[in-house]
Order: structure tokens, then C-alpha cells, then sequence
């Protein structure tokens, strides 16, 4: 019978007494950085990485035990550690299960705001032109009910969702009808300014156990700003709205999402205590988009990264302050990035995978029928390229749709482990790919990485986790830890995880 | 104009020179690598890194030396520094691709073990 894989002694350098696993390195502050494709890392200084590498590292060497604790090295039988290596990145790429969960209804353009930075909206009274019918609703539906994913997330947005509520009330109550016979697990969201809300909405928002996501960017003279109304009353009608929805469906039923502009880089603590002044634990600071309006209004809302990058850290300082005082305060992205990097689980933040989540984990049904593999990429058709249509609700079939020539070549070019720049990148466990956001901003699907905003934003916010998790601070260490587990720092155990 | 400046790497036999441009600055640089002792793969895949400072270009020297041209996109920092870090870079990416040779079967065998239900892991194999 034909051997089917080398030998142990293939693996290990001449006269080693340790196999080298599978690693990715880089240059951290004046040491090495390892990471392997379970996430797991060490930091070594350049001797011990040196002895590492030809086989000589001592085995009486603190840095050999953690080495072999966290699968860099072996000294016994390859099976155990490549098995559970396998079973860790098996649990890491689990969000692979359950093709696709996030359904995005557009059930209109229309809008009552004209923000600076949104893509998509129509201040308009068209509604036959602008709004989604019943008939593109039920087709959406049927590309629901035909993906294998059994947990399922329907999400209304616009324009604003609510000028068309009456779709809303069509699509829950049609989505629950249908789900009788295929018992999936069905959770709604709906993206509202919250500026239409009213008691018959909420009362159905209660019935069907629809959670809102609503946008607030700071103070009112940084929201009203950034997303103007005639009245310049969004602040007050957002926040009033955030009250009305936590009376009706208890205190978390409502999450708020911020936008970075310039007009936020210089207040990063005002925004911060906006959101604990108004009774919310997270936050999520998320940089401004390279879409839509976004593009054309970037004089007056774009940045340089370095100054997103700034503004992060000192809203991160602050936030780990307002949390030492006692105030339970999650940053969202910091969250998303511990949990890739302290523990073996997905997130399933379609934004930070590989292959990226356009298609495999969300899609978006426009108002008019179209398909695209995220709002990312209806931003682009809103700007006149619909490069990344995967074809409509009306015409195309659920394999041409999922399974065509636009949605397979995004998935290829979202493969870290295969992109120039990421393919030996030690932080690739951490990352992900987001080939229209290359596409929009440099030209091309597979992008640059040196000159890429998303690589150096991501590199960068990455490294800035690490030094506080490492530095000298022991309550950031907890704090982090309660943000991976999702409980209150005073929950945990005394002793942090190695 | 051109000025040599020591370089000290065993496989960069030396900095060609330095020359001044109408901006006032040190632009481009020359290298001589041998592609023996690196391998061409890691200096393209160093020069890759450094595309968002320079632009690059090859020509062949004779032999297993090439000539690598890196002309500076901006005044950002000294040369010396510049070349420092290149060669680092180089040495890095001559790192990886060892590591990669040594480990690659490894990485194919976990990832395919990890998504398969078989159990591709026999005993005795290590």
C-alpha cells in the first residue's frame, strides 16, 4: 500500500528533538510575534525565535513549555496536537455553517434625513418608484426559506424602513406564516432613525419581537450635524425614540451604531459619555465608509487614517476609564477583535472573516429586486456601478443568485490565506478580506495591502488590543476578558487566562 | 551622483548608490541581492511590502545577483533607515518561505482534517 504522508522526522530540522507546527511571525515591538491558524500566539525575543528555528531552543525554557502548550512545537507523536489543531480551527471557521443568516430587506430609498455620510437615501414622496413591493418581498422570502442556514436574521433597512411599514408588517407576519412548516430560527431587526416611531409600530415591534437598531453619533450638535433634518431635531427625536422603544420592549431592544466624521475626531470622551448618559453598555466605533455619499462629501466628513486611528485609541483610553469607575461600557469592535485572538470562537462578523461574509453570511435584497452580496455593495450600485449584483429576485433563480460568477469570484478574492499581504500576515486569524471595500477604494478585488486603509486600520487597532492586554495594567486585562465573555468585570474569576 | 554607503548583509554585496533627484532628497537607492542566498520569491515579496514607499525595479546583474533599484515615493526618513529595514524584510520573508517549506504539509493535513469527518490522522504517523 502507497504511504499517503511523510514521516515524522520530515518535519523536523536535522538532530531537533521538536517538530515545528505550522506558524506565521512578525516583528512586534523589538520582539516576534507567532500566531498559528487557531489564533493561539506567544511573543519571543529575536534569540529565542532564533533558537527556535534550528531546532535548539532548551526545553527547560519557559518560552518551550508555552511554545508546546499552544501547539507551535511537538515533541511527542504528531496526532494529538494536529487533531486538536484541527478540532480549534474547525471552531474558528464555524461561521462557514449555516449558508446564509443575515437577509437584508431594503423596503425602501425613501428617507426623512439627508445625512452627510449615507449612501443610499431619497428624500422623496415617490413611492412607486423608491418603495419595495409585496411581490419582490415574497420572492426575497423565497431565497430565505431556500438557505440551508437553520438561525436566521431578517433586517429591514432604507432609506428609512418605517415610511414603508406596511411591508415591514407584510414580510414578519408572511416570514412567520411560512416558518411554521421549516422551524427555522428567525430573529428580526429593524434600522430605524426612529423618528417615525409611533405606539401601532411599537405594539407590533412587541408582538413580533423585532429588535431596533437605531444610529447615534454623539452629542446633538455632532448627531444634527452629521444627519440632518429641517427641523434639526434628529438628536432629540432619536433619543426620545430610544426611550419610547425601551418602555415597549424592555431596555435591550434597542442598539445604536455610531459613525465617525471629522466632526467626531475631537470628541471622543463627549461621545462616549453620550452613550452612557443614555443608558446603553456598548458602543461601536466604526470609521466612515468609502461609499456613496461618503465619497462626494468627503471634504467635509472624510479623514486621514491616522486620525480614525488616534481618535480610536482615545476613545478606547476612555472608555476603559468610564469602566474602572464602575460603569459596565463594551467597546464593540474591541470585542469582536479579543474574541478572535483569546479564544478559539467565530464571532460572525461578517466584516472580519476569510472568505469574507458577502454572500456566505449576508445578503441584501434592494427595493427594486436586485441582489447584492452586501450593503457595502449596493452602496457601489447607488453610485451608478453594480459590479457586485448577483442578479434579481424576479429573474435570476436561487443558484444563479448564490452560486453565480459575481458571488464565487468575491468569495475567491476574500481568501486571506491566499491574498498578497495576508498570506504571511501573523495577524491573519484576527482579520478578514473585504474585497468591495478594495474594489471602491483602490481600484480592484484583491486591493493593495501597503497603501490599504482597511489592512492598516485593522493592523493597527489589532496591535493597540495587544500592548494593553500585555502592558502593566491588570484591570485592562480583566476588562478585556469580561468583554470576551460578555459578563461584568466583577463576575470574573480573580485569575485572568494565560 | 551617486554616493556608496556601507551595507552590512551577507548575500547584499553592496549599495550601488544613493542619487540626488531635483526634489533635493535621496530618491533611489541600488541593491545588489543575491538571489542565491535569498531566493527571488522573498525579494519580491519584501519589495511588496515596501510598494507603499517606493517604486521598484530589476535588472539582472550576471550570475545569481540581481541589481534592485527602489526609488523613494516621498522624503520620509532617513535612507540608511530605509535600507535597514528592506533588508530586514528580506531576511523575514527568506524565513517564511523556510518555515512554509518545513510546515506546509502540516497546515494541509490540519486543515483537511478539520474539515472532514474521516479521520485522516492515522496512528502511527508521528
Amino acid at each position: 500500500m502507497q504511504e499517503q504522508f511523510h514521516p515524522a522526522t520530515f518535519f523536523a530540522p536535522e538532530g531537533a528533538k521538536y517538530t515545528l507546527l505550522p506558524f506565521r511571525f512578525m516583528d512586534f515591538d523589538g520582539r516576534r510575534f507567532l500566531a498559528n491558524d487557531a489564533g493561539q500566539y506567544c511573543f519571543l525575543d529575536s534569540p529565542e525565535f532564533t533558537t527556535l528555528l534550528d531546532g535548539t531552543l532548551s526545553r527547560t525554557s519557559p518560552a518551550y513549555m508555552e511554545l508546546k502548550a499552544k501547539h507551535f512545537i511537538s515533541d511527542t507523536a504528531l496526532r494529538v496536537p494536529l487533531r486538536l489543531l484541527a478540532t480549534k480551527i474547525r471552531t474558528k471557521r464555524s461561521f462557514l455553517d449555516g449558508f446564509t443568516r443575515l437577509h437584508i430587506f431594503v423596503v425602501t430609498l425613501r428617507c426623512d434625513h439627508s445625512c452627510q455620510y449615507c449612501q443610499v437615501s431619497r428624500v422623496t414622496a415617490d413611492r412607486s418608484r423608491y418603495d419595495m413591493s409585496r411581490e419582490t418581498a415574497d420572492r426575497g422570502l423565497d431565497m430565505v426559506f431556500r438557505c440551508p442556514a437553520r438561525e436566521v436574521k431578517i433586517e429591514f433597512q432604507g432609506g428609512e424602513p418605517l415610511l414603508n411599514f406596511e411591508l415591514i408588517r407584510y414580510i414578519v407576519e408572511e416570514a412567520e406564516r411560512r416558518n411554521e412548516e421549516q422551524g427555522k430560527e428567525i430573529e428580526f431587526v429593524l434600522t430605524t432613525n426612529l423618528a417615525l416611531i409611533d405606539d401601532e409600530i411599537l405594539g407590533f415591534l412587541r408582538e413580533h419581537r423585532v429588535y431596533v437598531s437605531t444610529s447615534l453619533d454623539g452629542p446633538a450638535v455632532i448627531h444634527n450635524a452629521n444627519r440632518p433634518r429641517p427641523d434639526r431635531d434628529s438628536h432629540d427625536l432619536t433619543i426620545r425614540g430610544i426611550d419610547r422603544v425601551r418602555k415597549a420592549l424592555g431596555h435591550d431592544g434597542v442598539s445604536a451604531l455610531m459613525t465617525t466624521t471629522r466632526l467626531s475626531l475631537a470628541h471622543p470622551e463627549a461621545i462616549v459619555n453620550e452613550y452612557v448618559e443614555h443608558g446603553f453598555d456598548h458602543i461601536f466605533l466604526r470609521p466612515i465608509s468609502p461609499y456613496g455619499f461618503a465619497v462626494r462629501t468627503r471634504r467635509h466628513t472624510g479623514y486621514e487614517l491616522s486620525s480614525f486611528l488616534e481618535f480610536y485609541r482615545r476613545a478606547l483610553d476612555y472608555i476603559i476609564e468610564v469602566n474602572r469607575r464602575g460603569t459596565v461600557l463594551t467597546e464593540i469592535y474591541a470585542q469582536i477583535l479579543l474574541t478572535k485572538i483569546l479564544t478559539p470562537y467565530a464571532t460572525g462578523y461578517v466584516d472580519l472573516q476569510s472568505p469574507s461574509g458577502a454572500v456566505i453570511g449576508a445578503v441584501v435584497y434592494n427595493y427594486d429586486g436586485d441582489a447584492y452580496a452586501s450593503d457595502e455593495s449596493r452602496m457601489l450600485a447607488e453610485m451608478g456601478d453594480r459590479s457586485f449584483r448577483l442578479g434579481n429576485l424576479h429573474q435570476d433563480s436561487y443558484s444563479d443568485i448564490f452560486g453565480g460568477p459575481v458571488a464565487r469570484a468575491l468569495v475567491e478574492a476574500s481568501c486571506v490565506e491566499s491574498l498578497p499581504g495576508c498570506a504571511d500576515c501573523a495577524f491573519q486569524t484576527y482579520c478578514g478580506a473585504d474585497p468591495i471595500e478594495n474594489y471602491a477604494t483602490q481600484g480592484d478585488v484583491i486591493g493593495h495591502r501597503p497603501t490599504s486603509h482597511f489592512c492598516g486600520r485593522n493592523m493597527e487597532i489589532i496591535k493597540h488590543l495587544f500592548r494593553l492586554y500585555h502592558g502593566s495594567d491588570e484591570f485592562v486585562q480583566r476588562l478585556f476578558w469580561s468583554w470576551v465573555e460578555r459578563v461584568p468585570v466583577s463576575s470574573l474569576y480573580p485569575t485572568i487566562p494565560d | 551622483m551617486s554616493t556608496a554607503v556601507p551595507c552590512a548583509a551577507d548575500g547584499i554585496s553592496a549599495l550601488v548608490g544613493t542619487f540626488s533627484s531635483d526634489e533635493g532628497f535621496n530618491r533611489e537607492v541600488a541593491l545588489s541581492v543575491n538571489t542565491g542566498l535569498y531566493g527571488i520569491d522573498a525579494v519580491f515579496q519584501a519589495c511588496y511590502t515596501f510598494t507603499d514607499r517606493c517604486f521598484f525595479h530589476f535588472s539582472h546583474k550576471g550570475g545569481e545577483d540581481v541589481v534592485l533599484s527602489m526609488r523613494r515615493k516621498r522624503e520620509d526618513g532617513d535612507v540608511d533607515d530605509l535600507i535597514g529595514e528592506f533588508v530586514n524584510e528580506l531576511i523575514n520573508q527568506r524565513v517564511r518561505i523556510d518555515l512554509f517549506r518545513r510546515t506546509h504539509l502540516l497546515r494541509e493535513m490540519i486543515v483537511a482534517q478539520a474539515f472532514t469527518e474521516a479521520d485522516l490522522l492515522k496512528p502511527g504517523m508521528g
